[in-house]
């Protein structure tokens, strides 16, 4: 019978085994998609500039649109002062990007023994996504207070509500605070997670049928034609939440940079 | 002798002037081009603005009620802190949607 479980796409798998003082380290299928990400959009970013055209060529103008994309994001969130993320907040963006479209594939070549095909979403793992969404609440943390110093403190204290209410009001402050990092990486993991199931299923539908012989296999069109759909969904989901997290990025940055809004 | 040209309309042989002529007519093309691309962009958007409104208000409630029940762990007062902090999780995630609302309704206003 063949395996149509729509959770196994989600396994972590070692590639490399790795354990320092018990901890297992190993060099996961996760840490080769992060990698492959990572490769994939440096080679493309400095194979499209290396000409530094003064008019771009095709690949130069990706280059420029994404470069111009992001700057406006940061600089419509977050003001001119916040271009000085724009580094971390592109990097973020194409990282994130990347690995959502690497997810996409549905088989990828893996250097695993036994396992040699695979596909994997890295943003499908809220291990993950908290670790990006916590480098973003450090940044923003650490840049307010060594921006601002106490007066970073005034983002819990709002302006213009009597006193006696601040007993109240402080402590929700803290607690939409904190609910932020959770907020940005559970959004990512669940939309990744979500359709990356959704996908695996209806597809193993069209499997399902077409081992059940005869007609079956013909009704199976339908299951497929709900696939195709799904996968452009999934598309426009893998870019949209990539975006959502950058925008979300500078919007968080900015009240690290003018706390007293 | 070279070619006279009319004050009234750009002067086409004038760098300047001819960068700002395209400038002008750039962005009246633009403009409608916008307007169009954001008719398709509305209706794409929906759900996603729903999704994030969610989660903005779930995970205030949820990390108002983990607080709580920390406290609670802490200082062995079972119930209220857990109760507290369920309650202020709810302000949280309703003042985490009214933010998310504005700054989506600033984005629309100054996309227009």
């Amino acid at each position: 019978m063949v395996d149509t479980n729509p959770i196994k796409q989600f396994e972590i798998h070692e590639v490399a085994p790795l354990e320092i003082a018990g901890l297992n380290l190993a060099f996961t299928n996760s840490a080769f998609f992060m990698l492959l990400a990572t490769a994939a959009v440096t080679l493309l970013m400095a194979l499209a500039t290396n000409k530094r055209a003064l008019v771009p060529g095709r690949g130069q103008s990706i280059a420029e649109i994404l470069y111009g994309f992001v700057a406006d994001m940061v600089r419509s969130s977050a003001g001119n002062e916040g271009l000085r993320f724009f580094p971390f907040v592109f990097s973020l963006f194409i990282f994130i990007l990347a690995a959502n479209m690497f997810g996409m594939f549905p088989y990828m070549p893996l250097p695993i023994p036994g396992v040699d095909f695979h596909g994997f979403t890295v943003t499908s793992h809220i291990i993950v996504t908290l670790t990006l969404s916590m480098m973003v609440m450090t940044i923003v943390v650490g840049f307010g207070i060594y921006k601002n110093g106490f007066k970073f403190l005034k983002l819990f204290v709002p302006a213009g509500v009597p006193p006696i209410l601040y007993i109240i009001v402080t402590p929700i402050e803290v607690i939409s605070f904190l609910s932020r990092p959770i907020s940005l990486s559970v959004r990512l993991f669940a939309n990744m997670l979500a359709g990356h199931i959704l996908l695996k299923v209806f597809a193993g539908f069209i499997v399902m049928l077409g081992a059940a012989g005869a007609a079956w296999g013909i009704v199976g069109i339908l299951p497929f034609a709900m696939v195709i759909g799904l996968t452009a969904l999934e598309f426009l989901v893998a870019f949209l939440q990539a975006y959502v997290f950058a925008i979300l990025t500078c919007i968080y940055l900015n009240d690290a940079l003018h706390p007293a809004h | 002798m070279i070619m006279m040209s009319n004050r009234d309309e750009p002067d086409r042989s004038n760098p300047e002037d001819r960068l700002a002529d395209f400038e002008k007519r750039l962005s009246a093309r633009l403009e409608i081009r916008n307007a169009e691309d954001r008719k398709y962009d509305r209706p794409k958007q929906g759900w996603a603005i729903g999704l994030r409104y969610g989660t903005e208000f779930m995970v205030g409630v949820l990390v108002g009620a983990a607080i709580g029940f920390l406290i609670d762990r802490i200082f062995n007062t079972l119930p209220f802190g857990l109760l507290i902090g369920t309650f202020l999780g709810f302000g949280a995630g309703t003042i985490n949607v009214v933010r998310a609302a504005k700054e989506l309704s600033e984005r629309a206003s100054r996309d227009k």
